[in-house]
């Protein structure tokens, strides 16, 4: 029996994929035509997860980790080799039809939309599709609009669209029939920093509106901090960590990278919080402790100290940060 | 939870179907984005047409007939105008299905509440009717400058369309059972290059099978290829109400054992989608 407070929940998941290989040669290829063999790949190997409804839960990992093999058992659209998995009440690869009229989803790599026919036309094909009234559809229709900003290309052909404002109509006609749960795999991907920052925006105005339960996979630690409160980060296909998001920010995400091009030699006076990661003749790559400096004040310092040609603020990548929660894990008793 | 996010299950049949037909309109509008290169691309049939034109006024004269194998030259032009079109027009839906399994498409359509297969006749019936009518356009204006008008009535027309319709349907799902084989087999193209040419070569694309040898066209008669293109454009241009029943009775039989054979073959490879991490 699921609880009704548990939009999803999943025990023991695991998925294995099974590929053919073929020996280098034309020796080996005659040989793997009669005796082929196959290489498993364990991409999920026994998750437990519990999500409740309203939660915006970041499921994020590097690349190969098994994230969107997760959410696509959770979609249906994979079946898992064993394990169970529930989502609003629904087995998904068992129900995939009613649990479809109940979830949303925004696959960042499948779009979609009708690439040669503007969002418009896809949008109506989507109320048919779920099979919503007409009024009803006007009224979503005009919200998702005006929340997602997408107004003024609504009726221009998707090829011409930039591919922010792709994701934008994408995300906006993938809540048209009003899912409880959304799922986003890699809603960011592919997307500039401008463009991105917007797709992070208008999701978190639209989700302070209709309070959804929220599934997102990201390898962007920036898409997490702005939209989670919860992370689950997942590695080699098995869940490493399950925390808040301010615990995440409180241990492993307060330093932030910055790189920069000067010109000239660089000689910078020591600062608390501060460390130089590496330094070539034009480069410079600094690791700025947040928790004790501000990157503002970081920043300014620095600007003041070389003439600087072109700078760059990065989270630390995702590995780093899993490699260190490995670490913490191993000192922690 | 948001307030239009509940289960639409026990929606009615009507809006069950709309979404099908929304499919096909969708279909036509982006397939008539494109009207003019469409057009342009079938040009060659015009040259094809020529050909024939020139062919059969030559056979008429030679063998001094008003008819051959029961067609009149003007039919028979005309049988051919529509079976060119039709191959010209023909969706290659099992090519389609054979690149969604492969690249994962099909996979992300089971996220949507609808039934794969028949969101692709809606696509295989929208695509079929837009480049049937741009290639009749072509065909039938070469055709009508040499011969004259078709050698229709209301009667054939109406018949003929009916069996048009039930064609592309049987077309349709012997392309999907091939499709979906692509679960299995590592390359689909040999087995849907035979059955084209099989269907061109057999089925009357080129002939009609009145002009074939008597065993191999009453072989012929029985089997789907010989329903695709023959079936209906005999209707059309040649009516018999005793050919069209047995057209018909055909095209609804194989049609069925395509359905429950794609049908098997889909529910079986559903099982096998895979599609590795984004």
């Amino acid at each position: 029996m699921v609880d009704m407070a548990t939009a999803i929940s999943t025990k023991n998941l695991t998925k294995v994929f099974r590929t053919a290989t073929k020996e280098p040669g034309l020796k080996g290829s005659i040989r793997s035509t009669f005796r082929p063999s196959v290489r498993e790949i364990h991409a999920v190997k026994g998750i437990d997860l519990e999500v409740e409804r309203g939660e915006v839960v970041a499921f994020i990992g590097p690349n190969g980790a098994g994230k969107s093999t997760t959410i696509k058992m959770l979609t249906g659209i994979l079946y898992p080799t064993s394990g169970e998995a529930n989502v609003l009440g629904f087995v998904p690869w068992r129900d995939r039809e009613s649990l479809s009229y109940k979830i949303g989803s925004v696959f960042g790599q499948k779009s979609q939309l009708w690439y040669h026919l503007p969002p418009s036309d896809t949008f109506n094909l989507l109320a048919k599709i779920y099979e919503m009234d007409r009024g009803e559809y006007g009224k979503r229709k005009d919200f998702l609009v005006q929340a997602f900003e997408i107004g003024p290309f609504f009726n221009q052909p998707v090829r011409k669209l930039s591919l922010g404002q792709r994701m934008r109509c994408e995300i906006a006609a993938s809540l048209l029939h009003g899912p409880e749960v959304i799922f986003l795999d890699e809603p960011t991907i592919g997307l500039d920093v401008v463009a991105r920052q917007n797709v992070r925006q208008t999701l978190k105005r639209w989700n302070d509106e209709e309070k959804a339960t929220v599934f997102l996979t990201s390898h962007d630690v920036g898409d997490i901090e702005y939209l989670a409160d919860r992370v689950i980060i997942i590695n080699h296909g098995q869940v490493v960590m399950d925390d808040k998001v301010k615990n995440l920010k409180y241990h492993y995400l307060n330093k932030k990278i910055v790189d920069l091009r000067v010109s000239g030699e660089v000689k910078l006076p020591a600062l608390e919080g501060v460390k130089i990661v590496k330094q070539a003749k034009s480069g410079l790559k600094l690791e700025v402790d947040t928790e004790v400096i501000d990157i503002n004040a970081a920043v300014s310092h620095i600007l003041k100290e070389c003439e600087v040609q072109d700078i760059s603020i990065s989270d630390r990548p995702l590995e780093d940060i899993i490699a260190a929660i490995y670490q913490r894990e191993e000192v922690a008793p | 939870m948001t307030e239009v996010g509940r289960h639409r299950q026990g929606a009615s049949w009507s809006k069950k179907i709309a979404k099908y037909v929304e499919m096909l309109r969708i279909t036509v509008l982006t397939d008539l984005a494109y009207a003019y290169d469409m057009l342009s691309r079938q040009l060659f049939l015009a040259v094809v047409m020529f050909v024939f034109v020139k062919l059969w006024s030559a056979t008429y004269r030679w063998e001094g007939a008003v008819s051959i194998g029961g067609y009149t030259m003007r039919q028979m032009l005309w049988y051919l105008a529509l079976t060119e079109s039709i191959s010209m027009s023909t969706p290659r839906t099992a090519a389609d299905i054979d690149d969604d399994v492969r690249s994962g498409s099909l996979a992300y359509s089971l996220t949507k509440p609808y039934k794969y297969p028949w969101f692709l006749y809606a696509k295989h019936m929208g695509k079929a009717l837009v480049g049937f009518s741009g290639s009749l356009i072509i065909a039938g204006a070469v055709v009508w400058i040499a011969v004259g008008p078709p050698p229709v009535t209301a009667l054939s027309c109406a018949l003929g369309l009916l069996t048009a319709l039930l064609a592309c349907t049987l077309d349709f799902w012997a392309q999907v059972a091939i499709g979906l084989s692509a679960f299995w087999i590592e390359d689909g193209s040999p087995y849907r290059l035979l059955y084209s040419r099989v269907k061109m070569l057999l089925g009357g694309m080129l002939l009609p099978l009145e002009l074939f040898p008597d065993v191999l066209r009453r072989v012929v008669a029985f089997l789907p290829v010989g329903q695709i293109y023959h079936g209906p454009v005999k209707t059309f241009v040649s009516l018999s109400l005793h050919e069209f029943v047995g057209t018909v009775a055909k095209q609804v039989l194989w049609t069925i054992v395509f359905i429950a054979l794609a049908g098997a073959v889909y529910k079986a490879g559903v099982r096998r989608v895979n599609v590795h991490g984004g």
